[in-house]
């Protein structure tokens, strides 16, 4: 479990601090999401989570210990996926994973190969990564994070440069890791992956928390009670969702003809982000 | 330890596998083969190079820590570049010793080169013990020129711009042994206690005065290095 109280963290020289007191929770088996534009203190404060950086204020717990008490058996136990892929070219896929993990205790370790498979480059275990794409990075960055079957997780943009089937694929593989009990932080201005993966989310912007809540009750909450029902002729119209069975209206427009599709008016993540927050997550 | 001999074999693979570091790697071998062979044979059609031999050991001496460090340095600023230094901040490992053991390779390559050239060149009789020392100084160098030229570099080309000038400075105080009067104010820039220390052991004199400060001040550059490395490289 992760517990962050108060964190404030500024960029030596900076002005202002990038965090300004930051409160939330991840509990053990949830997947829980950073939401915000670029610049807003995402991926700062995953820095501070996996102690790359010091020097912040503010409280934060791990599994109700002091970050600041836990040392290199914590380290052990977290993998990071970064935004961006980062291997050494010129080595194999399987040379990159087989030299990172040698960090680690070899009792924990999934076998490189096993891991190559899950993300489907075991054809490609002997390439030089030099000559993968940006996707095959993207990939072995996950599963690198994932090889010493840690138990907290952190994603920084999980499905960014993926095809759909591939992000699917990594997609699928996260929430399995979830239903394993992981604890699992992502940040992301992707909307849809924020919406398919997380149990809450949090909007931040300007270093600040606007909003925690669960992806669906705030597409509900600021959502619009109705319905679109839309008709083979082409006609479209909207009904109130309360009491819609006994709405003379909307039993009239759907026997005018073959009813083509009905959608409710939930908005998208996308929609509440920028509502709540005033912002683009661009 | 597993993981630290896997990291200097991957060292080694990188090294190897850039055609352009391959080549640095020979030139060490090539300073070697230069004092052992080539010098002897200049003396004999030139006898007058005869008086500079000491200057030219001081060169090749450093020259040799100076080629490991350009080589380890070009490492260390790819994989800054690359970020996957990234990757190793969050390894359950202690980033000062990371640091400090992965300049072993290129320091025990330098120290083994330099003592080599010192104890089987052909001009001086060199005390077994003062040789091993005087290696091991030389060989410190060889980090100290890779921690310092990729702390200061952004990528590759500022890391050769940066290596040419530090190449420049450490060389300056072969300087000092041309204008005797005022031979140690070149003493700030730790070299010169290399060039010094090799001075006296050519004149046969006592070397402790040189070779302690020349530790001193090589060692303590190196642990400010190492902390300040610490600090930058993995974020």
């Amino acid at each position: 479990m992760i517990q962050v109280k108060d964190l404030i963290y500024s960029y030596p020289k900076a002005n202002t601090p990038t965090l300004k007191g930051l409160n939330f929770q991840i509990d053990k088996g949830e997947i829980f999401g950073f939401l915000g534009p670029s610049g807003a203190g995402k991926s700062t404060c995953q820095k501070i989570l996996y102690k790359i950086l010091s020097y912040y204020t503010g409280e934060i717990r791990i599994d109700n210990k002091d970050l600041k008490r836990w040392g290199r058996d914590y380290l052990q136990n977290i993998g990071v996926g970064f935004e961006l892929p980062n291997h050494y070219g010129k080595l194999t896929a399987l040379e990159n994973l087989q030299l990172f993990a040698a960090f680690y205790p070899s009792e924990k370790l999934i076998k490189p190969h096993n891991l190559l498979e899950i993300v489907g480059l075991e054809d490609d275990a002997n390439k030089a990564v030099d000559s993968f794409s940006k996707g095959m990075k993207m990939r072995l960055n996950y599963v690198r994070a994932i090889m010493h079957n840690p138990d907290i997780l952190f994603f920084d943009e999980p499905t960014s440069g993926l095809d759909p089937v591939n992000a699917h694929l990594i997609k699928q593989h996260i929430i399995s890791l979830k239903n394993q009990g992981k604890t699992i932080f992502i940040t992301t201005h992707d909307m849809a992956t924020a919406d398919e993966l997380c149990d809450r989310v949090s909007f931040i912007v300007d270093g600040e928390i606007i909003i925690t809540e669960k992806p669906a009750d705030l597409k509900l909450q600021h959502g619009k009670d109705l319905i679109k029902v839309e008709l083979k002729n082409g006609n479209q119209t909207q009904f109130p969702i309360v009491d819609l069975g006994n709405n003379i209206d909307f039993n009239a427009f759907i026997n005018e003809d073959e009813v083509l599709r009905i959608h409710t008016q939930e908005a998208s993540l996308e929609e509440v982000f920028i509502k709540i927050t005033g912002k683009n997550l661009k | 330890m597993k993981h630290l001999i896997l990291l200097s074999i991957t060292d080694f693979k990188l090294i190897f596998r850039d055609p352009s570091l391959r080549v640095f790697l020979a030139l060490p071998l090539m300073i070697l083969a230069l004092v052992l062979f080539g010098l002897p044979a200049l003396i004999e059609e030139y006898p007058v190079v005869n008086d500079y031999v000491s200057y030219v050991l001081m060169g090749a001496c450093l020259q040799t820590s100076t080629m490991f460090g350009f080589i380890y340095s070009m490492v260390l600023i790819h994989e800054k570049d690359i970020e996957v230094a990234k990757v190793y901040g969050i390894l359950p490992v202690s980033k000062k010793g990371f640091i400090a053991t992965r300049q072993i390779l290129p320091f025990t390559l330098s120290s083994l080169v330099t003592f080599l050239m010192l104890q089987l060149q052909s001009f001086y009789v060199f005390n077994l013990s003062q040789v091993i020392l005087l290696a091991i100084l030389s060989g410190i160098f060889a980090p100290l020129l890779t921690l310092s030229v990729s702390l200061l570099s952004k990528n590759k080309m500022e890391g050769m711009t940066w290596f040419k000038l530090m190449n420049l400075l450490v060389s300056v105080p072969l300087a000092a042994f041309f204008i005797p009067c005022c031979s140690w104010a070149f003493g700030i820039i730790p070299t010169y206690w290399v060039f010094k220390t090799l001075e006296q052991m050519t004149l046969a004199e006592n070397i402790v005065l040189p070779i302690s400060i020349g530790f001193l001040f090589s060692i303590a550059t190196l642990f400010l290095l190492i902390w300040r490395f610490s600090k930058t490289h993995f974020s």
